[in-house]
């Protein structure tokens, strides 16, 4: 076989190989995030609805307590977002995260969330909802879990 | 065909690509993203994506580049390698060395206060320099 032959299968076979274990990864990384399986068994999520709404983000604490376009959490205590839209489809996005989710009316999807840097995070809408999206902001203020 | 040194330039010229690549992205490394087991996640797999781009981008815009210089346009073909003709500029140099120093000598047993005389010799002498230059670079670069 020529040197060009196998340079050429060698390049399809090392993309094919990259790609795979990062398409592997990926769904094993999504699996844990979105099932919360890095969450320690002994450590209950605490669940919190995030209702989107043009242009504002609602959230209502296990108490029942309501806050817009803030969010308040410990760190190193396990939350669940309890994702859903009143409206049209919006992106929960929590930039310092890297990570969002989409919140499309009808439907809950749960976001695990466990930080254990404290500090104020951003939170857009990562999905176009309409003229104000732009102003569709919030924060998450992760509270010192002795604090 | 390609020689073993330009074949180690053509690699040299990928990882030079690669190294940058990574250097403008820090290495794929994500400074803003917090501490928490979501940002680790999505931290691990941009490094590594980041990375294997890298690896992509350095064969491609290394080989792009490589060959683009090795296999370039030429009208002339190649042509020899000439080594610069030196000894033109040396006669000339030692000349006007030679022409000021005497001249800086003569000035501790002169009393004579010639300005526009010794205006002129120097302006002759750095002609005669510059001439000398052009000379050369004729010879040099302006062969048939």
């Amino acid at each position: 076989m020529k040197a060009e032959r196998i340079a050429e299968i060698s390049t399809i076979v090392f993309a094919i190989a990259i790609l795979v274990f990062l398409g592997a990864l990926s769904f094993q990384y999504l699996g844990y995030i979105s099932h919360g399986s890095y969450i320690p068994s002994n450590e209950t999520a605490i669940p919190i609805k995030v209702i989107a709404k043009q242009y504002v983000w609602e959230f209502i604490y296990p108490n029942g307590t309501v806050s817009y376009n803030k969010v308040v959490i410990q760190a190193g205590k396990p939350y669940v977002f309890q994702l859903t839209s009143a409206d049209v489809i919006h992106a929960f996005y929590i930039v310092q995260l890297g990570m969002k989710m989409q919140a499309i009316p009808g439907y809950t999807y749960d976001l695990y969330v466990l930080v254990n840097q404290p500090g104020v995070y951003n939170i857009w809408c990562a999905e176009f909802c309409g003229p104000g999206h732009y102003t569709m902001k919030g924060i998450m203020i992760v509270t010192n879990s002795t604090g | 065909m390609l020689k073993p040194k330009d074949i180690a330039a053509w690699i040299f010229t990928m990882v030079i690509m690669a190294l940058i690549f990574l250097w403008i992205g820090d290495f794929g490394n994500l400074g803003y993203l917090a501490q928490s087991p979501i940002s680790a996640y999505v931290g691990n797999l941009w490094r590594l994506m980041y990375i294997s781009a890298s690896g992509v981008f350095g064969v491609f815009m290394g080989s792009l580049i490589f060959f683009s210089i090795r296999f370039r346009y030429t009208e002339v073909q190649e042509q020899q390698v000439r080594k610069a003709d030196v000894s033109k500029m040396v006669l000339p140099l030692i000349l006007v060395s030679g022409i000021g120093l005497a001249y800086a000598i003569s000035q501790y047993f002169s009393d004579v206060l010639a300005y526009q005389f010794n205006l002129g010799l120097l302006v002759g002498l750095m002609i005669l320099l510059f001439s000398s230059l052009i000379f050369v670079i004729y010879k040099e670069y302006f062969r048939d």
